[in-house]
């Protein structure tokens, strides 16, 4: 299937393509923030630092210092490391659902726009009903049914994201269909398919994947509510939702513990709306432009 | 609305219900591992599961067991917990009050900002106190309502100790005291939906602003606290009462994890004990019903936005 044609391209290239002209601060920030970011994920494991599950019980709630550069939590573990590992947790996860959205909705909502009829019915109504379920409770079913790990917590928001990709997905497709080029296409006898692939879907990268960055913060969102209801990653790996909900009852005493990834949530899913809004707002104009 | 309209909304309403139990039953019974199991522990001998299958009916087909709890369900029987075996639509009632009480006020609290300063916001847009407001909305839309709680828990219960933490006073226990118990939890939810509607209402009032008849009623000298209300806001906000009603999704989900954070009594603290718990009937009933509450508010709303804006009847 060439739906995998779309995440292959990084979705940060769009706004910075957009708005080289100016050079715009908060853009520059907020890609810096995720470069360092996906970085230190990457290479976390290479890096000196200790172990995020290696249990120090001297420096328990130890404050920022040399040894553990942004202090110690409640078991004395190493607050940047398990920020850190956090951050590939989170990362993972918004990069999975967020492919599963565009890969799923994607294509049923391209589907249901191009072929109509009873698919469109069938598409939409599903869609529907997962729309029903307020977002935080079908992703908690999910988990708990499936339970707690990385790939159910990724499935689990990917199927909350399938519905609204897949409306973008079939209003965009719904548009171009009846465009000339389309009819074009159907008069020199393309199939289907290749219509669908080779027409239709490069027109809807560009709405997708600024889409996509939105939906990247939401997921980080969701993940790190999910870790803080115990229902992300099982302990002890390092959830930044699960570290703020298991230190909630140092916050008198050692409230670093928390605000460090309390930042780190804050920092990546405001870095992501921003691009994302930047990202709508330069698509729009080149549309309403032409 | 025509008829026929209204006839064809009712059946596709009918069929999302429909289709949400039919979900709601697929989800809670593909899982996993065994209630039963679950329940009674894992050396718990085979006779005794076996005994306590056929009391739950998990001995039957599953199509049966769906038509059973279906049919059950519309009369208002959920079942009951595996656990206490307390009615499930009994212990939902029970905690009903306290997540609607905690909706009602983060609607009421965020919509009593959110609209002042959105107009405010388009009235003097690109101004100081837009750019603050938008810059603020980007903030709080990049925390989710768990972390504004601690936040706020940190500010008012730590350091100047003004607020309890946790805990929840009943309305029996004194209005007051009941308000007070809410006031940081309401709060919470309501700074992560104030830059949702902040930044809608500011949207639409700005397109609004740049209307004739808006010039016309400034160009007759009529004050700009005339013309914001009684002119503009009217048609600014047909989006913002959609968003205020679909709304109640996020909502909900921000409901849970606030009643979480602050132990509250409420329905999302009873679906996270249920998971906790794998009292699966239980969970299984909660979903169904905020999920079946949650599409008939949205169809209400639905159905007011086409008394408030006529056209939309027509259209």
């Amino acid at each position: 299937m060439a739906e995998s044609v779309l995440p292959a391209r990084a979705p940060a290239s769009e706004p910075v393509a957009a708005r080289r002209r100016a050079l715009d601060v908060p853009v520059c920030l907020s890609i810096g923030w995720l470069a360092l970011l996906v970085g230190l994920s990457i290479v976390g494991p290479l890096l000196p630092i200790p172990d995020p599950n290696a249990q120090d019980l001297v420096s328990m709630l130890a404050p920022p210092g040399e040894a553990h550069w942004l202090g110690a939590d409640s078991l004395g573990r190493d607050v940047f490391a398990r920020v850190l590992y956090g951050a590939r947790i989170s990362l993972t996860v918004g990069l999975g659902s967020v492919a599963i959205g565009l890969l799923v909705g994607g294509g049923l909502g391209m589907v249901a726009g191009y072929y109509r009829g009873w698919s469109e019915q069938m598409v939409m109504g599903f869609m529907n009903v997962l729309l029903a379920f307020p977002a935080l409770i079908l992703a908690i079913t999910i988990v708990a049914n499936l339970g707690g790990s990385l790939l159910n917590v990724t499935l689990a928001i990917g199927t909350l994201f399938v519905p609204a990709f897949a409306r973008i997905a079939r209003a965009n497709t719904l548009v171009f269909r009846r465009r000339e080029f389309v009819l074009v296409a159907q008069a020199l006898g393309a199939r289907d398919p290749r219509i669908l692939l080779r027409e239709i879907l490069p027109n809807l990268v560009g709405p997708m994947l600024s889409y996509s960055l939105v939906m990247f913060a939401i997921a980080v969102l969701a993940e790190a509510s999910l870790g803080f209801l115990g229902l992300s990653v099982p302990p002890p790996a390092p959830s930044w939702g699960s570290i703020i909900s298991n230190e909630r009852a140092n916050l008198d005493t050692a409230p670093h513990v928390i605000f460090v990834p309390a930042a780190a949530i804050f920092l990546t899913v405001m870095s992501l709306n921003l691009l994302g809004e930047r990202a709508q707002r330069a698509y729009d104009i080149r549309v309403h432009g032409k | 609305m025509s008829f026929a309209r209204m006839r064809s909304r009712l059946l596709s309403l009918v069929l999302v219900v429909w289709g949400v139990t039919i979900a709601t039953f697929v989800l809670a019974n593909l899982m996993p591992g065994d209630p039963v199991l679950a329940l009674l522990g894992e050396d718990a001998t085979p006779e005794n599961v076996a005994v306590w299958r056929a009391k739950l009916g998990l001995d039957q087909p599953l199509l049966v067991r769906y038509a059973d709890w279906l049919l059950n369900a519309l009369q208002g029987d959920f079942g009951a917990s595996y656990r206490t075996e307390e009615q499930v639509f009994d212990m939902i009632l029970h905690r009903l009050p306290v997540t609607v009480e905690i909706l009602l006020l983060t609607q009421i609290v965020a919509l009593a900002i959110a609209v002042p300063c959105g107009i405010y916001s388009a009235w003097r847009s690109g101004g100081h106190f837009d750019r603050a407001a938008m810059g603020t909305s980007l903030g709080l839309l990049s925390m989710p309502p768990f972390l504004i709680g601690i936040l706020l828990i940190y500010l008012f219960s730590i350091q100047l100790g003004l607020l309890p933490a946790t805990g929840y006073a009943s309305l029996d226990e004194g209005v007051l005291e009941n308000l007070q118990s809410l006031l940081l939890p309401v709060l919470a939810l309501a700074l992560a939906e104030i830059p949702v509607y902040l930044r809608l209402l500011r949207e639409d009032m700005m397109q609004t602003l740049q209307q004739d008849y808006i010039a016309v009623a400034r160009a007759k000298g009529m004050p700009p606290r005339r013309i914001l209300l009684f002119h503009a806001l009217r048609p600014s906000s047909f989006s913002l009462i959609t968003v205020v009603g679909v709304n109640i999704g996020r909502l909900i989900g921000g409901a849970i994890i606030v009643e979480v954070l602050f132990a509250l009594p409420g329905i999302g603290q009873l679906l996270i004990q249920s998971v906790y718990q794998q009292d699966f009937l239980v969970l299984q009933g909660i979903v169904l019903f905020v999920a079946v509450a949650f599409v008939l508010v949205n169809a209400a709303v639905d159905l007011l936005y086409t008394f408030l804006d006529p056209r939309t009847s027509h259209g």
